[in-house]
């Protein structure tokens, strides 16, 4: 029976308690953190910048004590996509305006030119560095922990209009009910699976393969809606007004050392962003090109 | 704008769905006869949209964007979306799509909006991934618009189908001589 068990690995991301810092740290400051990294990561230029956050991000992980080994297992996996990305962006090179490019090697109609070299090698660096970067964050932050520090991040945003509270109720219910509709999937499988449906993986057409689908598709919605009319029903008769002066079961206060680490991550977002560092690439690029 | 709690309910159950689909193979991606994957996680949004409304939609859709982008950094997980430019943005608009085309066609044929709102949610969220993989200069237009084409049209088809099915089922009209579950 154990084709209808659905429930066991239903996860958004793996989080990996060992109590360090990083974990310890207001889930505020290490959304902020993880944010100012990211916008390093998507915004530094050249080499010597993407280097840098790379080994800004392993120390982190250490700091963090996850296992290089554990944090690795995501880019094994990656490896095969990592790899066909790079030929294609090899053979059909994304090269921005400016840039002057010749042929490292050449074979009839396709052509290496060093800026293709040049252009996967950051890029792959990138999506090695974004990988650890979403790695770290959600070994060391729970799920609910990132609701709350969402919830708490955004809320001096309501006073302009943002719906923080709605956007973390959101969240929190949808992950409330996951348990609950695995449980309602696993009971519409084996009553079709009674009336003799095959989930396999059989031929034919599309329609066909779609009207497979159907039988679970259309109930799960179905009895989804339900449920989400009941609990609205339920929210509001219980006087439910939303946000406003609502209090809060999980008070977050930032202590110093999350201060510190909003500080760290800002300064370190904008020395690589705004530092030296192409200028520093381009001397090292052409020293090995000439 | 005032968001009911009702629209608030409804996002968060479809995003639920959208969480289960991403775990279950064969409710979460249909082996297309071309010999391609085509996901039906962009459903629940694009349902969201229809049912919830423009806003349910882009609530829902959030949340798909920001849990694509998480699950890009889990083993397994697809390294194109860990820019959250191209996991979270576009997905923004699936819903609101849905629900606009759906409105509009809804008074000359309901089976019609169903269908055609599905498979405009559907070709939102492909259009725009694609356009911002190409705009982030990810990969060269030759490269990702055949690969886009492929997956959004098996993607276009199925949640047409499915949206029509889910939307009949729900508004309890006919579709030519069927009507509910026999669909």
């Amino acid at each position: 029976m154990s084709e209808f068990e659905f429930l066991r690995n239903v996860t958004i991301g793996q989080y990996l308690p060992t109590g360090s810092i990083i974990h310890r740290l207001d889930p505020r400051a290490k959304l902020l953190g993880f944010l100012a990294l990211l916008a390093a990561t998507m915004m530094v230029q050249g080499y010597t910048g993407a280097v840098i956050v790379l080994g800004l991000i392993v120390a982190l992980t250490l700091v963090a004590r996850i296992p290089l080994r554990f944090a690795m297992t995501t880019l094994r996996t990656a490896a095969p996509f990592l790899l066909v990305f790079a030929v294609l962006q090899l053979v059909v090179p994304v090269v921005p305006q400016g840039m002057t490019c010749s042929d490292v090697a050449r074979v009839g109609f396709f052509g290496v030119s060093d800026c293709a070299l040049y252009l996967v090698g950051l890029s792959t660096l990138r999506f090695v560095t974004l990988i650890l970067l979403l790695g770290l964050l959600t070994y060391t932050t729970a799920v609910t922990e990132m609701a709350h520090g969402i919830e708490a991040g955004l809320r001096p945003l309501q006073a302009i209009g943002l719906p923080a509270h709605e956007l973390s109720l959101v969240a929190t219910i949808a992950i409330r009910f996951v348990p609950v509709l695995a449980e309602e999937i696993e009971r519409l499988a084996k009553a079709q699976a009674a009336r003799g449906a095959d989930f396999g993986q059989g031929a034919g057409g599309v329609v066909t393969r779609v009207r497979r689908l159907l039988p679970l598709m259309v109930p799960l919605i179905l009895i989804s809606l339900r449920r989400a009319e009941d609990l609205a029903l339920a929210m509001e008769s219980r006087g439910y007004v939303g946000g406003k002066g609502r209090s809060h079961f999980v008070q977050l206060r930032a202590r110093p050392a999350d201060w510190m680490a909003v500080a760290v991550a800002l300064i370190i977002t904008l020395a690589v962003v705004r530092g030296p560092w192409q200028g520093l690439d381009a001397a090292i690029w052409t020293s090995i090109w000439s | 704008m005032k968001i009911t709690t009702r629209t608030l309910v409804i996002a968060a159950v479809f995003l639920a769905i959208t969480l289960l689909l991403g775990q279950i193979p064969f409710l979460g991606f249909v082996p297309m006869p071309w010999g391609i994957n085509a996901t039906t996680l962009q459903i629940p949004t694009i349902l969201a949209g229809i049912i919830a409304g423009p806003l349910g939609g882009l609530l829902t859709g959030l949340g798909f964007g920001v849990t694509s982008f998480i699950r890009a950094g889990q083993p397994g997980g697809n390294i194109i979306f860990t820019d959250p430019l191209i996991s979270i943005l576009p997905r923004l608009f699936i819903g609101p799509v849905a629900w606009a085309v759906y409105a509009a066609l809804r008074r000359r044929n309901e089976a019609l909006a169903a269908l055609v709102g599905g498979a405009a949610g559907s070709l939102t969220n492909t259009v725009l991934v694609v356009g911002m993989i190409i705009l982030t200069g990810k990969l060269a237009p030759a490269v990702i618009i055949p690969i886009g084409a492929a997956n959004g049209s098996g993607e276009a088809i199925l949640s047409a189908l499915v949206t029509l099915a889910v939307v009949a089922a729900w508004r309890g009209f006919a579709v030519g001589r069927r009507r509910g579950a026999s669909i």
